[in-house]
């Protein structure tokens, strides 16, 4: 008897009836409301399967029927994927399968025969399955035009727990059920941090938010009340610091400038060794420090952190020279920038690693790649490492000994 | 350390809901038992509750003692993120819980975390500058003061099989002579169930089991002679799927009635 292999055939199920779960049909022009308002229960899977599915009545009581997470998710995913690629009319399910990035953490990973089970079950305006090619399509005829500003569309998420931030789509899938009202989903962007984005088709206010159901630990807020957060924390840091630290009262520091942390004891220790033995330079503000040593690196991934780029560089120099072990003093990296500045011990260190990413030719594509070899088709810029100098390289050894 | 055979493990309250939610098993307690008490938490992980209790629940001195060094670190971390996140405080002596997370993780991430020296006390008790974190290990470590409150969630265990049954013993009985009189121990001690699971998995507990006398059904008996008396115990929430492993184990609350008798540490 033929049982497709990925179905869990260990706990046989009883097979409980025929169930008429109909496939949006092409007579679903638009985009009705009280489709993503309808109650979610309805949609849970039972213990049947749809009679689109191509199975025997025998293979079906060996199903165990998938999980209401996977459902949502691949829901979810099919959403996504047809608000992303606007021009696309239908997709394979062995395209969907072969895109790592939409199944992080979903279980059980996808197949062609439990996403033709889950897609028996999605009822969905937006598209529809085709059995017999394997193909999901597009709804002829559903326009949906994203004429409400991105800004109160986008939702910021903690989820509990943290670690589902970097698998945007199983959280997506997750707040489906919370989200009903403002559905369909347009995008859903994660981060390795502890919180993630996605993106709804309707305007959203905190209150509505506030209200629903979520588990406990979740915070959901709008791109507002996030944005007046943010800048409370910052705000808040900020007269902390200055009401420690007479040295900080300096209010003409603004922001982006006051951003380049302060030495440790060891490292300025370390740096005015090295300012002995090199060419040095002194100002009018008796500023000493070592030309030479600061590089720049440009278009790296916007979530990467200081220990990844220390890493992408000890490989970068592994594969220039045998004969310089890379060393950075101070990786200076703020989160959500593409740039990174980066401290070296000695100027040959320096051109070291201007010479290494120039004659490789590297792109980092996510923000834990430490090897950032060229993928095809990434359409990602090169890094690029420059060397910092003239007033800029004094303004920051110079905001350095404040 | 490597092996993790105290339990000291790395991601212990990430695998169980992340450290943003309140810790299921200090919601179970009465909600004024903390308030203004000195407590003490043995094996305090990363210090989630040890933060909580002096945070929310208004402890006045909270101290996290653990046998890792890298957890200890990882706690002084964790206790200027939570102090970091917390809001506006409206009323003015107590953090409510809305407040906890206040402020988001991105801004955190963002602007770094604000360290505890420079943030003022959050709560009437001071926090968070009522909380201490040390690494030691419990049964060779000297205390200098007493509490009013000890915590011992889920470490009964590692105590037992690194330590066997005298060691088991002895930890009851240093918990009495720490715990102030009418002071509250707070056990969570681990079935023997866990031991065989424990002792499966570390190659190093493989034959510990055997060779123990003491089982966790006796640890009422063993407190009772370190002058400690059950007020009553806390039976698992089953409904709180979303806690994963948390609140799934009994909890004594035990008191110490009087002057302890530590009858078994002096026999010993």
């Amino acid at each position: 008897m033929f049982v497709p292999r990925q179905l869990n055939v260990r706990k046989i199920k009883a097979f409980t009836g025929k169930e008429n779960n109909s496939i949006a049909d092409g007579n679903n022009n638009k985009l009705k409301d009280e489709h993503y308002k309808h109650n979610e229960a309805s949609k849970e899977p039972s213990h049947s399967i749809s009679g689109g599915l191509m199975l025997n009545q025998q293979d079906r009581q060996l199903i165990e029927p998938l999980n209401p997470d996977f459902l949502s998710a691949v829901d979810s995913i099919l959403e996504i994927y047809f608000h992303r690629e606007r021009q696309k009319e239908k997709v394979h399910l062995a395209f969907l399968i072969q895109q790592d990035d939409f199944w992080k953490g979903i279980r059980p990973n996808p197949t062609q025969n439990n996403l033709k089970y889950a897609l028996s079950y999605v009822t969905n305006a937006l598209f529809h399955f085709d059995n017999s090619s394997h193909m999901v399509i597009r709804n002829e005829n559903i326009v949906l035009p994203l004429d409400i500003p991105l800004y109160d569309r986008i939702i910021y998420v903690e989820p509990v727990p943290a670690t589902l931030s970097n698998k945007s789509l199983l959280l997506a899938g997750k707040l489906r059920k919370y989200l009903k009202e403002f559905l369909p989903y347009v995008d859903a962007i994660g981060t390795p941090e502890g919180y993630a984005f996605v993106i709804l088709y309707k305007k959203v206010d905190q209150s509505a938010l506030s209200k629903l159901p979520v588990p406990p630990g979740w915070v959901l807020l709008t791109r507002k009340e996030w944005t007046n957060r943010e800048e409370k924390y910052f705000e808040n840091q900020l007269h902390l610091v200055k009401a420690s630290s007479s040295d900080v009262s300096n209010s003409s520091n603004s922001f982006p400038e006051n951003r380049y942390p302060k030495l440790t004891k060891v490292e300025k220790q370390m740096t005015k060794s090295v300012s002995k033995t090199s060419q040095t330079d002194k100002d009018e503000d008796n500023l000493d420090f070592t030309k030479n040593l600061l590089t720049r690196i440009k278009n790296l991934h916007p979530l990467t952190n200081k220990s990844t780029i220390h890493s992408l560089l000890s490989y970068v120099f592994s594969r220039q020279t045998q004969n310089i072990a890379c060393e950075p003093m101070y990786i200076d990296y703020r989160k959500d920038e593409t740039e990174a500045i980066i401290r070296w011990k000695t100027p040959l260190h320096a051109e070291t690693c201007i010479n290494a990413f120039r004659t490789q030719e590297r792109k980092q594509n996510s923000h834990d790649d430490i090897r950032a070899h060229r993928k095809k088709g990434s359409s990602r810029p090169f890094l690029i490492a420059e060397l910092i100098t003239g007033e800029e390289e004094k303004n920051y050894w110079r905001m350095l000994k404040k | 350390m490597s092996n993790f055979q105290h339990g000291n493990y790395h991601s212990y309250y990430s695998m169980r809901g992340g450290t943003s939610i309140i810790d299921p098993r200090l919601k179970c307690l009465p909600d004024s038992l903390f308030y203004e008490a000195s407590v003490l938490d043995i094996g305090c992980n990363n210090g989630t509750v040890s933060a909580q209790i002096a945070s929310i629940f208004g402890a006045s001195f909270v101290l996290g003692l653990d046998i890792d060094h890298v957890l200890i670190q990882k706690a002084r971390k964790h206790l200027e993120f939570v102090s970091s996140r917390i809001g506006p405080v409206r009323n003015p002596g107590s953090i409510v819980e809305d407040q906890f997370n206040y402020y988001p993780i991105s801004s955190i991430k963002k602007f770094s975390r604000i360290p505890v020296q420079l943030q003022p006390p959050l709560n009437k008790q001071n926090f968070p500058h009522n909380i201490e974190f040390e690494t030691a290990d419990f049964l060779r470590w000297e205390s200098k003061r007493k509490f009013k409150i000890i915590l011992a969630l889920s470490v009964s265990k590692w105590v037992h099989l690194n330590n066997h049954d005298e060691g088991i013993i002895k930890f009851f009985g240093k918990i009495s002579s720490l715990l102030e009189t009418n002071g509250v121990l707070i056990l969570e001690p681990q079935g023997w169930d866990s031991y065989l699971k424990a002792a499966k998995k570390i190659s190093v507990f493989n034959q510990t089991p055997e060779n123990l006398k003491i089982q966790p059904d006796a640890f009422e008996h063993l407190l009772n002679q370190a002058g400690l008396v059950l007020e009553y115990s806390i039976e698992p929430q089953v409904n709180n799927s979303e806690y994963k492993n948390f609140a799934k184990r009994t909890m004594y609350i035990y008191k110490k009635k009087g002057i302890g008798i530590i009858k078994l540490l002096t026999s010993t």
